[in-house]
């Protein structure tokens, strides 16, 4: 089945003008296998991007797209200054018909998340904590995805792709409330210099992998069904956490953490067209060329993971006069799926209970909400990065905190997701 | 000690309310006929007039240094069953099941927001209470402090464990044979109260009525076996006259609420000198035109002029400097009460909102008809502390700041003592007019009432530090339940 027939979305084209941008870098047809920027978009229909990723679309907006224009120049400056090899085509650039670019680079935006609690003047130690500023926090997932590229010429085209990387940035700070501050946090979140953006991860991948390479495709994962349960949902709902706690969170924190316990290649949840439309119009002469680009987002999962969250659980565990410990936790059952003949390698369920202490006496609602929001977010984080760094070390007490217990599992299960999560790494 | 205060509460219960009348008008005077009598022998003679030293007036010549009580740090006046309260102290019972559940079966309250919640209406008044919470649950018309405390405790931490613990307690049912004891008849009246208050989060709007019904049967109190709570058939009028506008209930219900029940108690309890605000405010408010034409108005005023005959014919107790040191004692309150609301805050530190409970209050009030309900405005302050949620402090100097605190809150307690012996030692002097001292019992009260409500939060605000939560590792009973 073809992803696009899957997922069944409109065509999803968030992407940028990069039309408007031209590179001041050089374009040099070296021959060869060169590289050349694909561009950067949205993982999510078109229709969604102002509901599901609306502080970064607002934040490269801002300002005319100046937002826009400053991350695209980051991302090929770092491709350009990165990459071991030679960079054609930039930002806004025709592929010529002649030339043969080699690789495809892109980074397409999956998932975020911004919260804020409110602080006092004095709460916290140190100046910041002013009155006028409040603790902030932002996530951004985000899939880059690199393509082997061969031009139909002789014989025919091909295009792979060569690894699909989901990253994850975080940043939080104490920031006011104005528009502004806001924007400019998030886009420190996606390119400032520091390790923790997503330009940082963007770099780190450009230096591994040479152009002079011989390129091969590893399996790719693939989070192929997400199911969150009635009995979830409406108590997702009564927190009202269900906009922020959706399908595309659970794919995006699974493929992270897969990621960074294995290197494992994982296809984003949600793939829409924006990589290989813009990629058919930056030919001079289609539709010979740009044709390849069309089965480009074709579904080449070798696994896939499917998961459902049942049961999720916020409670009060105690209390004493001024303080609350609440309880927040769920359970999620997992199953990683072989495609080719859709066997099932592994089923298990993951648990995962924190229980923290919160003060009382708040008065604004969304201090309460956050609270929710950010810890739910910490028990889903560690529950589901313990499972794939159990897995990976053998380690039953990671497992254990994923809440996989040793009658769930016997040894051979977990060597046999092992061994199919590492099939998944570039260059294993 | 006690017995003198006990039967000083039973004069000024008589008489504290200007307006008040009572319809068992035989009962009444033989009452005032055996205390009179029984002046002498209760009469403390070493008791002497021991006013409090205005701090702006400077030392008197023509008066003592006032007397203070030792000051063990306890609230030991707060909690007494003879001072305005009955509190007797806070005790939990075994929850059927999580707190969340338990109030999920009446209550539509979200879990993460439900401080909040219970904070906004609680401290609103609602027109069938006519008064604010606190001050309807420390109604001298509730026999039970171990009902009573669980309303406070409510209000101290407006949580769903506290609100579980109240919805808890009016399950209980009588069991076996005999009388059941008044606190659970009452315990069902302040789920009544409390189902009042959050109206609008309530599931069963007819909850308030059916509980009214439980709270009106009699128990066991003070020697008597079928003592009816004064303030459950108050309320209960209020909920006929203003919910169901059913005014034949509401006279009916009211006519008993007046009856203080003096020959249930035994021979040794003074709890009936407890005076039902609230039962008297109503009353007043329907003889005085509330109802057009009542029935009962000319009994009200038949009352009146008894009661001044038999006890406002002498002259008004009127020693030196006791408007001043009244003035002392409220502006000592004051003070006391900005240094602990201000702590409070600094201490919370989780919100830039202003305390907004007091102002609240006072909107709520002018805005709306309390139907004979007279909001005390000395408890504005009191509530405002309340409404901030009890701090946990860490530092040393911030621990030390609110002992410091709470002992100054007792002597403020044990000031006002001292001006309550005064008029004690007036009134079983017979020289004076009793409806006067009623008066004057009547702000003295009031202000016994505002000091101890802060004492209660500043203690817990002082244990709170103490009480540490459970292990938060352990997580096995909550990963069962998602299994």
């Amino acid at each position: 089945m073809k992803r696009r027939q899957f997922i069944a979305l409109p065509v999803g084209l968030g992407l940028f003008p990069l039309g408007s941008f031209v590179s001041p870098s050089v374009y040099a047809s070296l021959g060869g296998r060169a590289v050349v920027w694909g561009g950067s978009g949205f993982n999510v229909p078109n229709d969604e991007i102002k509901l599901r990723l609306e502080r970064i679309n607002r934040s490269l907006e801002a300002g005319g797209q100046a937002g826009w224009k400053l991350w695209i120049d980051a991302l090929f400056t770092q491709l350009k200054t990165g990459f071991n090899g030679v960079i054609t085509n930039g930002p806004g650039m025709k592929i010529e018909y002649e030339s043969d670019p080699g690789l495809i680079f892109s980074l397409g935006f999956d998932y975020e998340n911004f919260l804020r609690i409110d602080i006092l003047p004095g709460e916290l130690p140190g100046d910041d904590a002013d009155g006028e500023r409040d603790i902030s926090f932002y996530y951004l997932f985000s899939s880059i995805r690199v393509y082997s590229v061969r031009l139909p010429r002789q014989s025919k085209g091909q295009i792979n792709l060569v690894y699909s990387q989901p990253v994850r940035a975080f940043n939080r700070a104490m920031l006011d409330a104005e528009e502004n501050s806001e924007n400019n946090f998030v886009l420190e979140t996606l390119m400032a210099d520091a390790d923790y953006t997503t330009l940082f991860k963007f770099k780190a991948l450009v230096r591994r992998i040479s152009v002079e390479e011989n390129f091969f495709e590893p399996n790719h994962l693939r989070v192929r069904s997400a199911l969150i349960s009635p009995e979830a949902l409406s108590t997702l709902s009564s927190l009202e956490l269900d906009q922020e706690f959706n399908a595309n969170f659970f794919a995006s924190m699974i493929g992270v953490s897969a990621n960074q316990s294995f290197e494992a290649s994982v296809l984003p949840f949600v793939m829409t067209d924006y990589l290989s439309s813009t990629l058919r119009s930056r030919f001079d002469k289609e539709p010979e060329i740009g044709a390849i680009f069309k089965d480009m987002d074709d579904d080449v999962a070798s696994y896939y993971v499917d998961f459902s969250v049942n049961k999720v659980l916020r409670k009060i565990s105690a209390e004493n006069a001024s303080k609350q410990q609440i309880a927040r936790g769920l359970s999620m059952d997992i199953s990683f799926i072989n495609s080719a003949d859709n066997s099932v390698v592994i089923r298990t369920t993951l648990v995962r209970v924190e229980k923290r202490e919160q003060v009382k006496g708040a008065r604004e609602e969304s201090w309460f909400r956050s609270n929710d929001s950010l810890y739910f977010y910490y028990a889903i984080e560690t529950m589901i990065g313990d499972f794939f760094k159990g897995v990976k070390r053998s380690d039953m007490n990671l497992l254990k905190n994923a809440g996989v217990r040793p009658q769930d599992v016997t040894r051979s299960d977990l060597e046999r997701l092992k061994s199919l999560l590492e099939s998944c790494r570039y260059g294993a | 000690m006690k017995v003198k205060i006990s039967a000083y509460l039973i004069i000024t219960a008589l008489l504290t309310w200007t307006n008040a009348f009572a319809f068992d008008l035989n009962a009444l005077k033989k009452l005032g006929e055996d205390l009179q009598k029984s002046m002498p022998q209760q009469l403390d003679q070493t008791g002497s007039s021991t006013p409090v030293q205005s701090p702006n007036t400077g030392t008197s010549p023509t008066q003592d240094p006032p007397k203070r009580s030792s000051n063990s740090g306890t609230l030991s006046f707060c909690e007494s069953e003879d001072s305005v309260f009955g509190f007797s102290g806070y005790t939990t019972t075994n929850l059927s099941g999580s707190p969340e559940s338990i109030v999920a079966e009446y209550f539509d309250i979200d879990p993460t927001l439900a401080e909040l919640q219970l904070r906004e209406h609680l401290f609103t008044i609602r027109p069938i209470i006519g008064v604010t919470f606190p001050e309807v649950i420390t109604d001298g018309g509730m026999w039970s402090g171990e009902a009573r405390s669980r309303g406070i405790e409510l209000i101290m931490d407006p949580s769903l464990t506290t609100l579980a613990q109240v919805i808890q307690a009016a399950k209980q049912e009588k069991k076996g044979f005999g009388a059941v004891d008044i606190q659970v008849p009452e315990s069902k009246l302040v789920m009544a109260l409390v189902a009042i208050q959050l109206e609008p989060l309530l599931k069963d709007k007819s909850l308030p009525g059916l509980l009214l019904k439980e709270s009106r049967k009699s128990g066991k109190y003070a020697g008597g076996t079928s003592v009816k709570s004064r303030l459950a058939y108050a309320m209960s009028a209020r909920w006929e006259l203003i919910q169901q506008n059913n005014q034949q209930l509401f006279d009916s219900y009211i006519i008993q609420s007046g009856d203080n029940q003096s020959l249930e108690f035994s021979s040794t309890s003074f709890v009936a000198g407890r005076t039902c605000k609230l039962c008297f405010d109503t009353i007043d408010w329907a003889a005085a035109g509330g109802i057009p034409n009542w029935q009962f108005a000319p009994s009200a005023e038949q009352f009146k002029q008894m009661r001044d005959q038999m006890f406002g014919s002498k002259p008004s107790y009127n020693p030196p400097n006791w408007d001043a040191n009244v003035t002392a004692l409220r502006a000592q309150a004051q003070s006391l009460n900005s240094k602990t609301a201000g702590s409070f805050e600094s201490a919370k530190g989780q919100s830039r909102s202003e305390a907004k409970g007091a102002e609240a209050a006072r909107i709520s009030r002018e805005s709306q008809n309390t139907y004979g309900g007279v909001p005390d405005s000395e408890l504005d302050q009191a509530i405002s502390i309340m409404q901030t949620q009890t701090p946990r402090y860490m530092e040393a100097d911030k621990k030390e700041a609110l002992a410091t605190a709470l002992r100054e809150r007792m002597v403020l307690v044990n000031d006002i003592q001292t001006m309550q012996m005064d008029l004690l030692n007036a009134t079983f002097s017979g020289n004076y007019s009793y409806v006067d001292i009623g008066e004057k019992g009547s702000v003295l009260n009031s202000l016994t009432r505002s000091a101890c409500l802060v004492a209660f939060a500043e203690r817990r605000a002082a244990r709170a530090s103490e009480i540490a939560l459970p292990d938060p590792s352990d997580t096995s009973a909550e990963e069962s339940l998602l299994r």
